[in-house]
């Protein structure tokens, strides 16, 4: 008799996919999340370059009210980044939360904001009470600074004397 | 799937291929259109309490005061520290560090950086003179509201 010959061995190698669906789906979820949740109280302005900056800290006691400073819808990229063009007021806005505002405007609301978050006591060089919320600026790097002051005198005239001005780290590239 | 033999075992057989392109493709529409949030921060510049606008008393007359105003006939922002022209960042530097130490020699530790700016120059240059300030670690910066091009000699 010869030799007994054992049958081939059927391999199984389909593979797993279950973890892989679930790294994808949670890809998903993340990407779905950043894309949409990113920039609610703000607008896309591209931010002066300063190295010397601080991050934000997410756990600042203090609330904050972003005012940002950056192209009317309508214009032309060719004018904003013209300095010799987009010097003229006309082509910016002012904006709290996606809703243009003039500067009276600005006041008002400020003012709402800057009530709602008093200090404790009556500041004595001020004379008044003043508001522990801050407000940090936006404005886009071609914007006139004047609209910028414009912000800055509205702020502390409402008694929002904690004022902060954005801006973004140098990036390798250079922008 | 380990004990072999689970499709005999289970007559439902999902086939999972399909899912797993659409996720993939999902997952690349949402990785293309996704923006990285711009890595940003801040400056803190409390403003004086007695809102704001204030003029310089006689006593407090010790200063670095930048000027930046437009130039119409070549213009151009131009920036000048006293009466002298700045060429570039690097100069400006030069010479508010020198003050800085000037004056913290004689005492005075706290001389403001003063931005004495045109309204209709760019924010950026207002922005560069707060960061090159920042960089010298001079903390009182103050903005000269409704600032004129200053007449030159």
């Amino acid at each position: 008799m010869g030799k007994h010959k054992p049958p081939p061995l059927k391999e199984d190698i389909s593979p797993n996919v279950v973890p892989m669906i679930d790294i994808m789906f949670l890809l998903l979820l993340f990407f779905m999340l950043g894309a949409d949740m990113s920039q609610r109280e703000s607008v896309e302005v591209k931010l002066p370059i300063a190295d010397m900056i601080k991050e934000s800290n997410i756990d600042e006691p203090d609330p904050t009210t972003t005012v940002n400073v950056h192209p009317a819808g309508d214009v032309a990229e060719s004018i904003i980044n013209d300095v010799r063009e987009s010097r003229d007021a006309k082509y910016w806005v002012i904006s709290l939360r996606g809703i243009p505002f003039t500067v009276e405007q600005l006041k008002t609301q400020l003012k709402i904001e800057a009530d709602e978050f008093p200090e404790d006591a009556a500041d004595a060089q001020a004379g008044r009470v003043l508001s522990r919320k801050k407000v940090l600026i936006r404005a886009e790097r071609n914007a006139p600074f004047g609209l910028v002051q414009k912000v800055i005198e509205t702020a502390g005239a409402v008694g929002m004397y904690k004022v902060e001005v954005a801006g973004s780290k140098p990036t390798p590239a250079g922008n | 799937m380990a004990g072999g033999g689970e499709a005999e075992d289970n007559p439902v057989n999902i086939n999972v291929v399909p899912m797993v392109d659409i996720i993939f493709c999902l997952c690349v529409f949402f990785m293309c259109s996704f923006k990285f949030k711009q890595l940003e921060g801040k400056f803190e510049s409390w403003l004086p309490k007695d809102l704001g606008n204030q003029t310089t008393p006689e006593s407090e007359a010790k200063e670095m005061r930048v000027a930046i105003y437009w130039d119409e006939s070549k213009g151009e922002v131009v920036r000048q520290y006293g009466v002298r022209y700045i060429k570039d960042d690097a100069e400006l530097e030069t010479l508010i560090r020198g003050a800085n130490e000037d004056y913290k020699k004689i005492g005075k530790n706290d001389v403001p950086v003063i931005i004495d700016g045109d309204a209709r120059i760019p924010w950026d240059e207002v922005m560069t003179i707060v960061n090159i300030a920042k960089r010298l670690g001079i903390e009182k910066i103050q903005f000269a509201l409704g600032a004129n091009a200053p007449t030159t000699n």
